[in-house]
């Protein structure tokens, strides 16, 4: 018997929130069906003038008693330091930090242990928000999304001022997009709709299956995320790969699937035993379970296996990505999709 | 709320106190996942029929509250959720004529996040050089009735 826990990320109910069908307790609700006992939640999403409400007691006992009422359990507060909000600079290391401090404080009035900051949060302000991280017992877990990886240069970096503070309030949330061994099929799917030839879409997946089989070039630690990024591009080959798909007659369908082919990478799961003792929360990132409960670029299996090796005692939060892809053309059900990723999770760590 | 950016409910013509048709007023949403600071967004030209009218000419109104594009540059206290449509107002004496308009508005939003590339040319009125869905198109139109 493992020790998982189950979450859902309410990022994953975007599409239901904006168009009215669920409100916050709506979405506290479905959460609660799926069997999770986890909740994470985007206040910048779903708390109504942000951040005012959070601030009044009114609100926040009403937040504890749909916690009760629901059986749920604070997860992980995601914040997403906002350090352009003015136009002309981006914000100074002090105000930076106030901000991430006002984020941990938000937290951890609504009861939740791990705030998940971006990887566009500067090294900086996260060592300088280390001290109030400890003061009102919150984590920071900065989100490892496609294109970083663990296990990387990148990673490395922030190792080194783990290893130089000492500190237990700074760790890693792994977000299953680096696990993908396909391209998501809702992708796929929308670039032939949008008309992209089989020719070009083969061109895109052989590339793809081609970095998974001799292993993606992982990206480097540089504090110019552009520059970091492109090189990331350019070693995995894209500059081929679009070339192939231009030559092969490639329309804007087709060079935009090409594109959209690096917002996905694939790491070992065995990065997730090399770095457990650093992951303190974990964003389940899916894009499609089918009715057998079989998603099909996150290779879900292996990745919770991995978890389960380790003796990962931390929440898998499910967060439901494959909506952007579907709004355009087609009806998104976040429901059905939460549900069936839920099933399969519970199916996989036993 | 529809899926459409610019939202088919909520497009009419605007009168003073008098009565005097003095403009029109149409709803967008916001199309992101979470919600914003007024600070935070890129206000741009909006065309009638054709006809263009500056981004400095039009007014937002979120919550009820009216911002002129200057004042929402430095306003980062309010906040624009994503489950209510912001109501743009458009001044133009004599409003609207009845029956069916064109209409296309470009607006845009800067995240933390955003990759650098589309961030240092960031442009309400022409599209990103690489779309990602999850920040949504930046020129909307459509095709609305006043009545």
């Amino acid at each position: 018997m493992s020790d998982i826990k189950r979450s859902v990320s309410l990022y994953s109910y975007q599409d239901e929130y904006y168009l009215g069908k669920l409100d916050l307790e709506g979405c506290l609700r479905e959460t609660a069906a799926t069997g999770a006992t986890g909740v994470e939640l985007l206040a910048e999403q779903m708390i109504k003038q942000f951040p005012l409400p959070i601030e009044t007691e009114e609100f926040r006992n009403k937040w504890f008693d749909w916690m009760k009422k629901y059986n749920l359990t604070p997860s992980c507060y995601d914040a997403f330091l906002e350090n352009r909000i003015y136009d002309n600079r981006t914000l100074t290391l002090k105000e930076q930090v106030k901000m991430m401090e006002r984020d941990l404080r938000l937290a951890s009035l609504l009861g939740f242990p791990v705030i998940r900051t971006l990887v566009s949060t500067p090294m900086d302000v996260i060592e300088g928000s280390l001290e109030y991280a400890e003061k009102v017992g919150v984590k920071i877990g900065l989100e490892v999304h496609a294109p970083f990886s663990l296990n990387s240069g990148w990673a490395d970096g922030y190792m080194e001022m783990i290893n130089r503070t000492g500190t237990k309030y700074f760790g890693f949330i792994p977000d299953m997009g680096i696990f993908c061994k396909n391209i998501p099929d809702v992708v796929r799917d929308k670039a032939r709709r949008h008309g992209a030839k089989e020719e070009c879409i083969k061109i895109v997946d052989d590339a793809y299956a081609n970095r998974v089989a001799k292993g993606f070039t992982k990206i480097k630690y540089d504090l110019n995320l552009g520059k970091a990024n492109m090189e990331y591009r350019m070693a995995n080959g894209m500059a081929e790969m679009m070339d192939a798909v231009k030559a092969a007659g490639g329309g804007p369908a087709d060079l935009e699937y090409a594109g959209n082919s690096f917002t996905y990478s694939w790491s070992e799961p065995q990065d997730i035993i090399d770095n457990i003792d650093y992951i303190f929360h974990t964003h389940a990132k899916f894009y499609n379970v089918h009715e057998d409960l079989v998603e099909t670029a996150v290779a879900l299996p292996e990745v919770i296996e991995a978890f389960k090796k380790a003796g990962y005692t931390g929440f898998l939060s499910s967060e439901y990505e494959g909506g952007e892809h579907l709004r355009m053309d087609l009806d998104v059900d976040s429901i059905e999709q939460v549900r069936r990723h839920q099933a399969a999770m519970a199916k996989w760590i036993g | 709320m529809e899926k459409q950016v610019i939202q088919s409910v909520g497009f009419r013509n605007t009168k003073d106190a008098d009565g005097k048709v003095t403009g029109f007023q149409f709803k967008v949403r916001l199309p992101y996942y979470r919600g914003i600071f007024l600070s935070q967004l890129r206000p741009g030209t909006l065309y009638i029929d054709g006809e263009k009218i500056e981004k400095e000419d039009i007014v937002w109104n979120i919550k009820g509250e009216d911002f002129t594009l200057e004042e929402m540059k430095s306003d980062f206290q309010t906040h624009w959720a994503v489950d209510k449509p912001a109501v743009l107002k458009v001044k133009k004496p004599g409003g609207l004529a009845q029956g069916y308009h064109d209409i296309k508005y470009g607006f845009c939003f800067t995240s933390s996040y955003m990759p650098p590339i589309i961030q240092d040319h960031l442009d309400p009125d022409e599209e990103s050089m690489v779309f990602m869905p999850e920040f949504g198109h930046h020129v909307n139109e459509r095709h609305l009735l006043i009545v």
